[in-house]
């Protein structure tokens, strides 16, 4: 045991109210270093001796009752929530921003992993289309809205395959996409238009078979609808596209037979009813009239009236397309049409004189195809006495008997001929191989 | 020697709260326990009684201010708490120091509670005691003398000045037996009578 140790142990002692001696007879191998220590400590209790004096403890407790007050008659600091749980309002300020960190985070992962038909998934859709519709550049902006149209067209088909069901924000997601990048590619260059109406036709294509695909009555209807919306996009990018030679023709969507997706409108007077109505396949102004080859009867004429909308989603995404009545007039869409006729009636110069210049060219003599011609014929018609004579040889062999271990029975009326000696230009032929 | 009673742990959990919720009573209560305590802290370090009078006022007006916020360790309730209150102590009496420019007075030749000595002589020969123990212990080091003046002024444990001073409860034996060899040398009759306190 050290001194140290016995040294504290003493003053114990002494505290208790043992005497100095009986603590140095208790220790006597250290009691002569341990006594002046000990009558050390003995006289340091004069320190506790000092006091204030009552004045002064009076004077002091007045001041702490009017201070207590003061205290009492301020808002508490700490309010409730930090009673309870214990924390300074510093650290429960930290406290609350790492767990809304926190729940942030995990709110985030849970969003962004969501699947159509899940209560997040509408966040999900919400949060992805936020950078598109905050792109202000035109092209970037309509590729950026066909990219997340896309893939709410996915997720469309992949929940309709799953769970048989249209799941209405990812279809509002798509009519907005498609709705903002058409509105985008209006008043973008050609090569942007004509992406956006490659990728409506697409969409339509692919509602279209979804609604053929669907089990439910009402989906089907839903989705013969949205893709009604897509190829109305559609029309109204290629009527907003500046008349150009090198435009491509529109894309076919449906047949122009009776078939499961009547649901295009298809100009009655236009032999080209296979394609999505060109602006000269469009109604005429005064009879603005689209006639569907067909009705399915999964979709009633009175369902879709003007006033019909598509269930789940919202007005603004839905326009109300006639089936197979009259439609009442539609200004724009009429002087519309009226350009796009006009336009296709203007003369087309430069085509015109691409066409002559091709003309010309087709029957500008050409001689150097000409001489290619005839050596080619010369070619042909000369002599080649390699293949003679293996044409020759051929027949020759084709004529000689084969080996009776080689040969299928022959009939006994068929003369054999004698066995040809083989010939070193000729290969011999292969024997059959056993079959094992 | 008979020192006060320590301070328990469940004295101070039950305190702290009333304490915070500022009830007038619970502050008295805390006052009684420790004010004689930091008294003697700020007159060992100060050498006026007013001066310790002073320091020991305003600490506790600080101790209301800031005990909402004080949050008790679990494991040492009380030796956390004491702690606690002699670093705002040592606050104080740093902030008392810079502006009075100096450096800690030694004991005062007398006696700040006068009143408490009635007769005469014992007064004489208590001042002379205290006067020695002054000279004595400004002869310690920083450390050697906090634990000195914890342990026989301010009556605190072991654990509670280990934890004032973040040291370990071996490590303040081991200063208090310096302390003490070097006040024993100090305070012995013979060095006394000889006037050779250096």
């Amino acid at each position: 045991m050290t001194l140290a140790v016995v040294l504290d142990d003493c003053l114990q002692r002494l505290q208790r109210g043992e005497s100095l001696e009986a603590c140095l007879q208790r220790y006597p191998a250290h009691a002569r270093e341990l006594a002046p220590m000990l009558a050390a400590a003995a006289q340091l209790t004069a320190l506790h001796q000092v006091a204030p004096s009552a004045a002064q403890n009076t004077r002091t407790l007045v001041a702490l009752r009017e201070a207590a007050a003061q205290r009492r008659a301020q808002p508490q600091r700490t309010g409730l929530l930090g009673r309870l749980t214990g924390f300074a309002p510093g650290r429960l300020a930290l406290t609350a921003a790492l767990m809304l960190l926190l729940f942030t985070t995990f709110s985030a992962g849970v969003v962004a992993s969501s699947r159509p038909g899940q209560v997040a998934y509408s966040l999900r859709v919400l949060a992805e289309r936020a950078p598109a519709v905050t792109t202000f550049d035109r092209q970037a902006g309509a590729a950026a809205e066909l990219r997340i149209a896309d893939r709410r067209l996915s997720d469309l088909e992949s929940h309709l395959i799953r769970a048989g069901q249209v799941e209405p924000a990812a279809l509002r997601a798509l009519l907005a996409g498609d709705r903002a990048a058409a509105q985008r590619a209006q008043r973008a260059d050609e090569v942007t238009r004509q992406t956006v109406v490659e990728r409506l036709t697409d969409h339509a294509r692919v509602l279209h078979a979804l609604s053929r695909r669907a089990a439910d009555a009402q989906d089907a209807r839903i989705l013969a609808e949205a893709a009604l919306i897509a190829e109305r996009l559609l029309r109204q990018v290629q009527a907003a596209a500046t008349p150009s030679p090198l435009a491509p023709a529109p894309l076919p969507l449906s047949s122009p037979t009776p078939s499961p997706t009547p649901l295009l409108p298809a100009a009655t007077a236009t032999p080209g009813a296979t394609s999505i109505a060109s602006p000269t396949a469009t109604a005429t102004p005064t009879s603005p009239v689209l006639v569907h080859t067909a009705t399915p009867a999964a979709i009633a004429p009175t369902a879709i009236g003007p006033t019909s909308e598509v269930q789940g989603v919202p007005p603004s995404a839905v326009t109300p397309q006639p089936v197979g009545s009259v439609l009442p007039p539609r200004p724009r869409l009429t002087e519309r049409a009226e350009t796009a006729t006009a336009l296709a009636q203007t003369p087309r110069p430069r085509l015109t004189e691409r066409a002559e210049t091709a003309t010309a060219l087709a029957q500008t003599p050409r001689p150097r195809l000409t001489e290619r011609a005839e050596t080619a014929t010369a070619l042909a018609q000369t002599p080649r006495p390699r293949l003679t004579e293996r044409a020759e040889t051929a027949t020759a062999l084709a004529q000689t008997p084969m080996p009776q271990s080689t040969l299928q029975p022959q009939p006994a009326d068929t003369p054999q001929p004698p066995a040809p000696q083989p010939t070193a230009s000729v290969p011999p032929l292969p024997r059959p191989r056993p079959r094992p | 020697m008979a020192l006060h009673a320590a301070i328990t742990d469940d004295q101070i959990l039950a305190l702290l709260p009333r304490c915070q919720a500022a009830e007038q009573a619970a502050i008295e209560t805390v006052y009684h326990l420790y004010g004689d305590r930091l008294y003697r802290y700020f007159w060992a370090r100060s050498g006026d009684a007013d001066t310790a009078a002073e320091l020991n006022t305003e600490l506790f007006m600080r101790f209301i201010q800031h005990v909402p916020r004080f949050r008790l360790d679990r494991h040492h309730p009380a030796a956390s708490f004491s702690a606690w209150l002699y670093r705002i102590a040592a606050n104080l009496l740093t902030d008392y120091h810079r502006s009075q420019n100096r450096a800690p007075l030694p004991l005062p030749d007398a006696l700040p509670a006068a009143g408490l000595i009635a007769d005469p002589q014992h007064y004489a020969e208590q001042r002379e005691t205290e006067a020695h123990l002054a000279d004595a212990l400004n002869q310690l080091s920083e450390e050697q003398r906090l634990v000195i003046v914890g342990k026989f002024a301010e009556e605190m444990s072991n654990a509670e000045i280990a934890a004032w001073l973040g040291k370990s409860e071996g490590a303040v034996k081991s200063l208090q037996h310096r302390a003490l060899r070097s006040l024993g040398r100090l305070l012995a009759p013979s060095s006394t009578r000889a006037g050779g306190l250096p």
